[in-house]
Parts: C-alpha cells; structure tokens; sequence
C-alpha cells in the first residue's frame, strides 16, 4: 500500500487530530501527515513534489481557507494536487464559491468516518491509481 | 422605535428555535445522544460559570453573540467525546474543543436560520476558562438563556444581541 501524504490545515488542533483519526479510521489507504494553523502556514508547508491530498477549513485566522486555495490553485491547477474543504459552511452558495475556487470536494462538519469515506474515497483511490502508475514507470525507465 | 424593542423584535421564537435544534443536533453527534432543551428565561444578568465558555457571533439579518457555558464537569466528558480521547481540563485541547463545538453549533445554526430566511455570517470563536467566568450582560440589551441537560451533564447558552 502506498503512503498518502496528506495536509491537514485547520486552527483547531482538535479538529486536526479528527480529522487524521477518521481518515485512519477508513482504511482506505496509510497516510502521513502534515499539520499547519492556519493558510499562511498551510501555503509554507505545502511541498508540490510530495503533497498528494489537502485537508483545509475555510474559517481561520490570519488566512481563511478559501484565500488559501485561491493562492495555491494560481500556481498548481486542479489535478496536480487534491484539496477538500473541510467546513461547517454548509449552504449551497458558499459550496458553489469553494468549488470555482478550486476545491475538489467538500465535507460539511460535524462528518462522521462513513461520511468521510463516502466524499474522500473516490479522491484516494485517485491518488493511489495516479501514484502506483508513476512507480510503474519509474520502474519500467530503470529496466529499460 | 426604541432599540430594546427593536432587539426583542429580533429575537423571535422561531429564529430562538434555530439555535435550539442546532444545538440538539450538534450534541447529538459529539455525545451520541440528543440533549434535551430544559427551558428558557430573559437574559437579565451576566453568565456566570466555573469552566469554560465559547462565545462566537452571527452577523447579518441578525446581530447575535453566543456564549456556551460549560461547567468543568461537563466539559471534561463532552470534550473526551467529542474529540474521542481524554482532554485534561487545563489542556490547550480543552478550549480547542469548545471553539469547535461553538462553531459547530453556530454553522448548523446558520443553516437553519437561512432556512427561514435569515442570513448570517459566523464570527471566530473565542474561549475563555476559568475559575469564575463572568461574560457581563450589556444593559438595556434583550437576551435569552437557554438551559440544556446532556449526556455530559448541563450547560447553558445565552443568545445576547449585539455583537
């Protein structure tokens, strides 16, 4: 199985540990993670060679979620990294904004494990697809 | 108009009923069972508590500040159910839990008074704890304090207007 490094961004420590611990809890795949406050330091931890998925609230001191994806999408459009807003925002408007801004999914807090999978799973299996793919090549290049 | 009357105008039974189903709601899932809402009464002096308390404000239609009492022995089990682990009182992760659990109850409060046709924005919260807590009520301002009793034990949350 291979590790997805996962960015976790939220100011609520709490909820970091929540969040890791649902994701653990799925199954789906062995994440490593990286925790960051706020989107300052969400955007200074990121890294566009290992970040495979992020995790980000939308409400946060400093640099709110939304700001954040905006700035990260200018320089790495969709497909390069995954990014899934991770909110109590839950009215259709503000999902359609997180959307255009560049999120690929969007789960509404409170979210139990079941519900995280349902919305995530799809996304990891992405990932895993998109990184056993390169590890292939990888291989095939150095036998060739 | 008068601003009292104006605020008490505000502070509707059906919008009071929104922050009382997203309470329900949000107690339901961190603790697994619903609280039950144990009255209210007029906002007539300030809150007072031995625990923690969140505040967090919903701005817009409405000017709402709400102030989440938890008394240290409720807090203790709600914060170790929420979270899913042991949260010492004196913890950071102890005021990280009640800024979250404001929150939560704030976001679902915003769905539910948007549903009704009211709109507003959530501020971030802010946690204060403590020996004697003591959020000071501004006069001549309308409020309600809303009792609960929950699995972890009771709390209090006072809607003030102004925030």
């Amino acid at each position: 199985m291979s590790t997805i490094n996962a960015l976790v961004i939220d100011d609520s420590g709490i909820m970091r540990k929540m969040i890791m611990r649902s994701l653990d809890e799925t199954g789906m795949a062995q994440f490593a993670y990286t925790e960051a406050e706020d989107g300052q330091d969400g955007l200074s931890k990121f890294n566009p060679r290992t970040t495979d998925i992020i995790f980000v609230d939308w409400n946060m001191p400093n640099m709110n979620g939304m700001d954040m994806v905006r700035r990260l999408r200018a320089q790495h459009p969709a497909g390069e990294v995954v990014i899934v807003m991770v909110t109590t925002e839950k009215l259709t408007g503000k999902m359609e904004e997180a959307l255009d801004g560049g999120v690929d999914s969007f789960i509404s807090k409170p979210f139990t494990p079941d519900g995280l999978l349902k919305r995530v799973g799809p996304l990891i299996e992405r990932i895993t697809e998109r990184k056993s793919k390169q590890k292939g090549g990888f291989f095939q290049r150095l036998v060739s | 108009m008068c601003a009292i009357e104006a605020g008490a105008q505000r502070l509707t039974d059906e919008r009071i009923n929104c922050i009382i189903e997203a309470v329900k709601s949000t107690f339901a899932w961190a603790t697994g069972e619903e609280p039950s809402y144990a009255g209210q009464q007029a906002l007539e002096d300030a809150v007072r508590c031995e625990g923690v308390v969140a505040c967090i404000s919903l701005v817009g239609d409405i000017d709402w500040s709400l102030v989440v009492s938890l008394p240290q022995t409720t807090a203790t089990p709600l914060a170790a159910m929420f979270a899913g682990f042991e949260v010492p009182f004196d913890s950071p992760d102890m005021g990280d839990a009640a800024g979250e659990l404001a929150n939560l109850i704030a976001g679902q409060a915003k769905v539910n008074l948007d549903g009704i046709g009211t709109v507003a924005d959530i501020s971030l919260p802010q946690v204060f704890r403590g020996d004697l807590i003591e959020v000071l009520r501004v006069p001549n301002v309308p409020g309600r304090l809303l009792r609960f009793e929950s699995v972890a034990g009771p709390f209090v949350l006072a809607i003030a207007e102004g925030s």
